[in-house]
């Protein structure tokens, strides 16, 4: 398990699931400061097969934060054999709309609203 | 002939043949050149063929880079519009939560009326606006009577709730939409009342204050047996250079004065005593308001002199006792015989010394050096009778004192009077012993022992003067 955080948010990454799990408020100022958060989305997307991002805990999200996934999403795309799970949560008002546009830009991507 | 004919075939002849090779040699120039063109026809053809072989595929190329650059545009445009869209969603919510916030902060949680800051507030923009109008202003400081008593005794959570019933008191009574009722502090409320003189402030003052009266909420630790508020009336004229500052110190002097005159009252600045022609006034509480002794049917002069002091103005020259036998028979004027007034000026002023003999001299002057509480005087006129009391606040062993002086005066045991006086009284005072007697001057004296702590004991004296 390999972690990130600082006092307002916190990256979980599960290796062997393949699984990233953000938690907290993300807030980070542009999209430059998201680089390291970028830099373990990449990595599980390389792995390839199988992956999940678990924003359950994810409370806030500014708008360099949704650029960052957008991103991701775009290269998640085009991976070879990646299948993309994302899990969000009902909850939490932005998710139930934003992780949903995230499927404009990924058809396949996989979305759970719990 | 001949040779003439001849030379001329043979001129012909040559000349035929010239033509002959001119036809030739246009003929063989005419197919060289058709080769040479037919040639560059071919090369051109080829040249083309292959311009056009590498047109179609940069045409392909160039299709396949605009189609990855519409792609990435369109990409972009999703991109975009989901930040924007993202962006739009938490404006919203942030927007949402700051009005949240700024209700909130200007929101007393318990009492859901405004707080301090939004009174502050109020009070400014509603100045600004009468003075612009050219009306009046009012403002309204109310206090609960006995409040801290009120919850020793019955806990905080009911201290809460009796909060919550006065606000909703204000509430009900504030309708208009200039007024703003509001929780300045722990018991303190303040009303707004915009294009509101001093009467009909006056008038919404007592109305708040008589719904609580009614009301009824028990409160056993106030000598009204309920719970009673005090309220500071202060009204600003337009033409008036008081601020809000002012206007708020206006009010609460006049509460501070309500409180002094026995709380349960409205005080405003309508004053029956002038304090440049009573020097004693300052002594016995401050000013007295005309709508207070109106609407009350009793006057409540309160002090807390020392002791000391106390004794000297009694013993040495009199005039509290001279003062307040004036005002007394003031109050209650009799038929107007200055013969009766002045009967029942000696009369009081007897009972008054009485009581200032058998308090200072038997009984209070023993806990001097235990006296964790200045002596607190008050002097009560009712509809038929004058109510002296003094109390001091004195540990076990004194009061156990002030019972023996008791006995001693009445050669009656405390407990027994107490339980005679409780079945004769409708005073309904709760303590440890209750003792009256009759002294020559047709006064009733009233000793009352209250235990307020463990240690503590509270010793009121009261004299009852009919009149």
């Amino acid at each position: 398990m390999i972690k990130l955080s600082d006092e307002n948010y916190e990256l979980a990454f599960d290796e062997a699931a393949n699984i990233v799990k953000l938690n907290g408020v993300l807030r980070l100022n542009g999209v430059a400061e998201y680089q390291p958060i970028t830099d373990f989305l990449m990595k599980a997307c390389d792995a390839g097969g199988q992956m999940t991002l678990n924003l359950q805990g994810l409370e806030f999200l500014n708008s360099s934060g949704i650029a960052t996934f957008s991103k991701f999403i775009l290269h998640a795309r085009g991976c070879d054999g990646l299948k993309l799970n994302v899990v969000g949560s009902k909850s939490i008002p932005w998710q139930g709309k934003s992780l949903v546009n995230l499927r404009r830009l990924m058809p396949a991507l996989e979305l759970e609203l719990i | 002939m001949n040779e003439d004919s001849q030379r001329r075939n043979t001129s012909d002849s040559e000349t035929l043949r010239q033509a002959l090779s001119d036809v030739e040699i246009a003929l063989l120039t005419a197919v060289e050149h058709s080769e040479v063109i037919e040639n560059e026809l071919l090369n051109a053809n080829d040249k083309m063929i292959s311009e056009i072989r590498e047109r179609v595929v940069a045409e392909r190329r160039l299709a396949k880079v605009l189609e990855a650059v519409s792609r990435k545009n369109e990409d972009l445009e999703l991109l975009m519009q989901n930040i924007i869209e993202h962006s739009d969603d938490s404006d919203v919510r942030w927007l949402e939560r700051y009005s949240e916030v700024e209700t909130l902060s200007f929101t007393d949680s318990l009492t859901q009326l405004g707080n301090r800051r939004r009174f502050e507030t109020v009070l400014d923009q509603e100045i600004a606006r009468c003075r612009r109008e050219g009306s009046e202003i009012s403002l309204l400081m109310c206090d609960v009577d006995f409040f801290k008593q009120y919850n020793d005794r019955y806990g905080h959570p009911a201290g809460d709730q009796a909060l919550k019933d006065i606000a909703k008191i204000l509430e009900t009574t504030c309708k208009r939409p200039g007024d703003c009722a509001t929780r300045i502090g722990g018991e303190e409320f303040a009303l707004l009342l915009a294009n509101t003189d001093h009467d009909g402030a006056l008038a919404i003052a007592e109305k708040i204050r008589t719904t609580l009266f009614d009301k009824d909420i028990e409160h056993l630790n106030s000598s009204f047996g309920r719970l009673t508020l005090c309220v500071g009336v202060a009204t600003l004229k337009p033409d008036s250079t008081m601020d809000a500052v002012g206007l708020i110190a206006s009010a609460d002097s006049f509460l501070y004065k309500a409180k002094q005159a026995g709380r349960n009252c409205s005080c405003s600045d309508v004053k029956i005593i002038d304090p440049n022609t009573s020097p004693v006034v300052e002594h016995i509480g401050g000013l007295i308001s005309i709508h207070e002794t109106k609407v009350m049917e009793s006057l409540v002069l309160s002090f807390s002199p020392s002791l000391f002091s106390l004794q000297q103005r009694w013993r040495n020259n009199g005039l509290s006792a001279d003062f307040l036998a004036d005002y007394v028979t003031t109050f209650f004027p009799g038929n107007g015989d200055e013969a009766d007034i002045e009967i029942r000026k000696a009369e009081f002023k007897g009972a008054i010394g009485y009581i200032a003999n058998e308090l200072l001299e038997n009984g209070m002057k023993h806990s001097l050096n235990n006296m964790p509480y200045p002596i607190t005087m008050r002097l009560i006129l009712e509809a038929e009778q004058i109510l002296f009391i003094a109390s001091n606040t004195v540990n076990l062993e004194a009061a156990e004192m002030y019972k023996g002086v008791v006995k001693e005066l009445t050669e009656r045991d405390p407990m027994e009077l107490y339980i005679e006086i409780l079945e004769n009284s409708d005073s309904g005072t709760s303590g440890l012993g209750l003792i009256t007697m009759m002294n020559d001057y047709g006064a009733t004296l009233a000793w009352e022992f209250e235990q307020t702590s463990e240690e503590t004991c509270k010793v009121s004296t009261k004299v009852k003067i009919e009149v």
